[in-house]
């Protein structure tokens, strides 16, 4: 990916080095309007996610209902982000839902308003959408790692010291979660800096942020702008990494100030008002992520919706008729490839974790390395990967394609599986091949289905991560292998909103259901098993 | 004075432990005994309006003849010692001090003041370092010591010296009484441990169940 | 569906017997194609933007299968040129056989690059039977000049399409049928009008056609770009849109992505005005529930731009006998009746009438007309494309000035 950038090409027989690439780069309006769009988006969009986040998790931990809440959100994290970012559109554009819910009576609008509400030039309903996206994924987070810090008796323990809940998570727990959920910050940060998919919806496009840019140049019919996109990706991967940087230290500066704060005996930080503001805004997005899902089956069932009908006047099953060939086609493809990929990622985290039990060396090696792929920007790292691919004769094939979603989604399947299996109670499985020396059976039969609860949550964790990937599926399949996914982004923001809804439907359904499954198998399989047993017998 | 009438604690809707009453005069310890399980520890998290959720209790409370009752926790000015030291792990010894100090402190008092209650529990030169590089003994008396210097006006005691071993226990016992009488307030210990009551508690009293 | 499938089984029982009439003319080495062409699979890359267009395909690929067994395999772009830089990709890293593209829906910018970079198979164009059989190059200059560049048997033709306009009736009473008239609309109705965003090949003739009535250098137009003073021939254009912008939908900040995002801001009152290259799109649209009935096609008075759209075999592909056949396909009567019916598509047909058998000019007599298409003669005249360089430079040109 590097050499390119400086003109060397080998596949095209261009062995110089130049900085040519470079200098032409410097000179492209569109790179440096793009990275000005791309890093702003970004980082404000990590940004909102986590206060958001951060905000709901202090005001409304304690409460009761909280618990519910949690599982109740965990599913949305399953439904790939472009399904939610098609919906979004849908309801934020001026002809959307939102504005057709106060038209014409409260806002005189019989036709859609003039405005720029989607794809506005600042990016504003891009950062939205990434906040949707990213704000519960953050909140997920949060929830795993605070659960290792035992909040609730340092929040009594700073609460009997005279301070305020909210001042308390502050000056007590904040700090200290922050720690714990750096990764999943900067692995939020680089997606949001990089993404292709939720900008080519959903944000601007002129200009388009540099990852849509540089994508564009990519696929250039020319030559030259293959260079120019190699150096572009080189630089929004600088660009990561000096945002991440910068990031750092912001947050250290800011960390150190509220550390003073805390010290200084006020029992009221001054953050407080702002966890109140997060908190709406979470709830905000919350609801907007519920219109979202709501407004899919709307649009796949509707015939005629006219603005300004609040519901579409007539209702069809044809939308679905018409689409249903490609449908099943899609979705067997997107299915067989997430089967096979977290498959695939499951058995190679089992053989990782296995192999971690017994060395503690590993364990820092291994990890850095499965952090890769979620860390380095999607675009820089598949045009290498798309360049190679060409040369060993294996682009386009569904095999590479497959390669590539368990890439991806072996990090998440790692890392979900890692801490439950690590925890298994070894003693167990002694026992077992002690009183029967069949060691693999053993493995099977008491090991893994004592692990079957996280086995399967962690599968469908993997099937996800692998129904949402748009990239690697078009890099490597070359658009012969296309899926739900990558059908849905090509077409969202200029086909038919009733295709488009009904594809982005199928595909945050697809993930519920494996979600679901995984909640429920486990739970009933062993009373289901011995149930059959006894009609057996 | 602490007075304490006829509290009383639930888990969901199910009482804990009958209506209990008592009046602890400054500069006093009442033991408060009972198995394990029966919601001694419920009972100081009513006090001290941290109860978990889905436990809650009623029964008035009365710190120096005011109702605590309609105070949250921050503003109730108790002290509370548990079990587990509870210390911040990102702070310091020295900065866990300060963070208790009470907001009212003058400034430039604060490092002096700090470095007093330090000194009341002989960790003077472990100021700097981490809680959690400390002996187990050390971060017991790091906890009283900042408990103690957010300026209690009660201490409750939830079995502080459980975990402690026997010699340690002793001397955690002699800080604790000595602080008592030293700022003159109301305290009260929830112990399963006679001896705890025996060694230093004024007045004991037993929890029984709910009938 | 119904309509369809009776149309459908009409187009074979009257096409299905005359479509095998030119066999006899059948030289052997055809037979010989036909025979290497069985079983073999052709990816055949072609925008897939449009629902109609795409079912389209797969009924193509069900009639080769049946008839040729062939597997078409459809590869849905949103941009021609991503095929175009796959081939040169292709060639570049020595990968000369069995490359990842069979058949290329293509024409202009895109066919001069492949040709002009030797990427393309052929002269086959011209050998094969239906072409013989029912093409009339000299019917139309676009069939021989695809935008200004020689076809020489390098594509086959496919369909014809040229540039519509929509209204709604009910909100319009008469559409501004020229530039001038579209930019006076404009001004006193701000924000209904736009284009899609060049490079979307809709927005870039978008670019031509006005360019095409604005310029008083209307002979430069015909000539490669670098030939000519582009500055002083595009000044008009770009002063015109500088006050379009103005007034336009969102400002001209932002523009549709698509012909399909057009008719989707038409139907949701966004926009007044939305322009497609089909011709029944309108009535396709409303057929489907989104448009509303009362919407119109029509066509600027001076002529919109209209092309000539082919299919190409590229130099690297494995299955160029079944790409052959399949575009042999494309061109035979019952293919292309089919696609006319305006339900279906509605691409106009590339063949000769003359040339075609009583049974089938019957065939394309009795397509129904659909509500809201426009007749041969209310078409008018096709204004001709700009030579091809011109794509580009129009494009580069308004990306600089507007996208960013």
């Amino acid at each position: 990916m590097l050499l390119p950038s400086f003109g060397f090409e080998p596949a095209f027989s261009r062995y110089e080095l130049t900085l040519d690439h470079w200098l032409a780069l410097g000179s492209q309006p569109e790179f440096w309007s793009g990275l000005w769009l791309s890093g702003s988006s970004g980082i404000i969009a990590t940004l909102l996610s986590y206060w958001f986040a951060s905000s709901l998790l202090v005001l409304c931990y304690h409460r009761s209902w909280f618990q519910r809440f949690q599982s109740a959100i965990t599913p949305i994290l399953s439904i790939p982000h472009a399904a939610i970012t098609i919906g979004l559109l849908f309801l934020l554009s001026p002809s959307g839902w939102l504005i057709r819910f106060i038209s014409p009576w409260l806002s005189g609008w019989d036709r859609p308003p003039n405005l720029l509400t989607t794809q506005d030039p600042y990016g504003i309903t891009l950062i939205l959408a990434l906040v949707v996206k990213e704000m519960p994924y953050l909140l997920f987070a949060l929830l795993a790692a605070i659960s290792q810090l035992n909040p609730n008796a340092h929040i009594t323990t700073a609460r009997v010291l005279g301070y305020d809940r909210t001042s308390a998570w502050h000056f007590v727990v904040l700090p200290r979660l922050y720690e714990l959920i750096r990764l999943p910050i900067f692995i939020v940060l680089a997606f949001n800096l990089t993404v292709v998919d939720v900008a080519s919806i959903i944000g601007p496009n002129t200009p388009s942020t540099l990852a849509v840019t540089l994508l564009r140049w990519f696929n250039d019919p020319s030559l030259s702008m293959r260079g120019l996109a190699s150096a572009a990706a080189i630089a929004l991967t600088m660009v990561v990494l000096g945002v991440m940087i910068g990031w750092h230290l912001a947050a250290k500066t800011l960390i150190s100030y509220r550390h003073y704060e805390a010290l200084r005996g006020d029992r009221k930080t001054p953050f407080r008002w702002l966890t109140t503001v997060g908190a709406i805004g979470a709830a905000c997005t919350i609801v907007m992520t519920a219109l979202t899902l709501l407004i899919l089956p709307l649009w796949a069932f509707a015939k005629r919706w006219r603005f300004p009908d609040t519901f579409p006047s007539t209702w069809t099953f044809d939308n679905i008729s018409r689409a249903s060939r490609s449908l099943i086609e899609l979705s067997t493809q997107s299915l067989t490839l997430a089967f096979t990929s977290t498959t695939i990622a499951l058995v190679l985290s089992l053989i990782l974790l296995e192999k971690e039990r017994h060395t503690d060396l590993s364990r820092s090696h291994t990890q850095r390395l499965l952090y890769i792929p979620i860390i380095l920007p999607q675009v820089t790292l598949l045009f290498g990967v798309q360049v190679s691919l060409l040369w060993l004769n294996l682009n386009g094939t569904w095999y590479s394609v497959a390669a590539l979603h368990t890439f991806y989604s072996l990090p998440y399947v790692y890392l979900t599986l890692k801490s439950p299996y690590l925890a298994y109670d070894q003693a167990y499985l002694d026992q077992a091949n002690r009183l029967k020396p069949l060691k693999w059976r053993n493995f099977f039969m008491i090991k893994l289905a004592m692990l079957k609860a996280p086995l399967f949550a962690t599968f469908a964790i993997g099937f996800s991560v692998s129904m949402a990937q748009y990239l690697p599926t078009l890099m490597a399949g070359e658009g012969r292998i296309t899926t739900l996914t990558t059908e849905a982004v090509t077409r969202a923001a200029s086909g038919d909103r009733k295709l488009v809804s009904i594809m982005a439907l199928m595909q945050a359904i697809m993930p519920l259901c494996i979600f679901a499954l995984a909640m429920l198998l486990p739970r009933y399989w062993t009373p289901i098993r011995l149930t059959i047993r006894k009609r057996m017998c | 004075m602490l007075a304490l009438k006829d509290i009383q604690v639930f888990n969901q809707q199910e009482a804990l432990i009958s209506p209990f009453s008592a009046t602890i005069e400054n500069g006093t310890i009442l033991a408060v005994m009972g198995p394990s399980g029966i919601g001694k520890s419920t009972l100081l998290a009513y006090l001290a309006d941290s109860l978990p959720a889905g436990m809650n209790g009623k029964g008035e409370i009365w710190l120096n003849d005011k109702p605590l009752n309609p105070l949250p926790a921050e503003k109730r000015q108790l002290g509370l010692l548990q079990q587990a030291p509870l210390l911040f792990p990102h702070m310091s010894v020295e900065e866990n001090i300060r963070f208790a100090l009470p907001s009212n402190s003058p400034k430039h008092q604060r490092r002096e003041l700090t470095m007093q209650s330090l000194a009341s529990v002989g960790l003077s030169e472990h100021a700097n370092k981490l809680p959690q590089h400390l002996s187990g003994g050390q971060q017991a008396r790091l906890a009283l010591a900042r408990t103690l210097s957010s300026q209690p006006n009660a201490l409750l005691l939830d079995e502080p010296f459980s975990k402690l071993d026997q010699s340690l226990r002793t001397d955690m016992r002699k800080l604790v009484l000595l602080a008592v009488k030293e700022h003159n307030i109301p305290a009260i210990l929830v112990t399963h441990d006679p001896e705890d009551a025996t060694a230093i508690s004024h007045d004991t009293c037993y929890l029984s169940p709910a009938p | 569906m119904n309509i369809r499938s009776t149309l459908h089984s009409a187009c074979v029982l009257t096409l299905g017997l005359s479509a095998s009439l030119p066999s006899f003319a059948i030289d052997q080495s055809w037979s010989e194609t036909v025979k290497q062409a069985d079983g073999q699979t052709v990816y055949w890359n072609a925008w897939g933007g449009s629902d109609n267009i795409n079912r389209y395909i797969q009924w193509v690929a069900d009639q080769v299968e049946d008839q040729y067994n062939i597997q078409l395999e459809h590869v849905k772009l949103t941009d021609t040129a991503d095929a175009v830089s796959r081939v040169l990709a292709e060639k570049t890293a020595n990968k000369n056989d069995n490359g990842s593209i069979d058949l290329i829906w293509i024409n202009g910018e895109n066919f001069r690059a492949m040709k002009d970079g030797e990427l393309l198979y052929g002269p086959f164009a011209n050998d094969l039977p239906n072409y013989k059989a029912y093409v009339n190059p000299q019917a139309r200059q676009s069939l021989t000049q695809d935008f200004g560049t020689a076809v020489d048997g390098m594509e086959s033709p496919w369909g014809m399409a040229q540039v519509i306009f929509m209204y709604d009736t009910a909100e319009l009473e008469t559409p501004p049928k020229s530039m001038a008239q579209l930019l006076s609309y404009a001004k006193a109705n701000p924000g209904r009008i736009s284009y899609p965003e060049p490079p979307q090949f809709l927005g870039s003739t978008f670019l031509k056609q006005a360019l095409h009535e604005l310029t008083p250098h209307k002979a430069a137009l015909l000539q490669p770009v670098s030939n000519i003073d582009f500055d002083k021939v595009t000044k008009p254009l770009w002063d015109f849109l500088d006050e379009l912008h103005s007034v336009a939908w969102r400002n001209g900040q932002v523009f549709p992505s698509s012909a399909e995002e057009m008719i989707r801001l038409l139907d949701d009152g966004e926009i007044d005005v939305a322009l497609s290259f089909d011709v029944s799109a309108a009535t396709v649209q409303i057929d489907q529930g989104n448009l509303p009935d009362t919407v119109r096609s029509y066509v600027f008075t001076n002529g919109t731009i209209g092309n000539t759209h082919f299919v190409a075999i590229p130099y690297n592909s494995g299955a160029k006998a079944a790409a052959q056949v399949v575009a042999n396909y494309l061109i035979s009567p019952e293919a292309q009746v089919y696609k006319q019916t305006p339900t279906v598509w509605g691409d106009l047909s590339v063949l000769d009438y003359t040339k075609l058998s009583s049974s089938q000019q019957k065939a394309f007599d009795d397509l129904p007309k659909g509500i809201a298409t426009l007749s041969l003669e209310e078409l008018g005249t096709t204004l001709p494309e700009p030579h091809s360089s011109w794509m580009g430079a129009l494009e580069t040109e308004w990306r600089k000035r507007y996208a960013n």
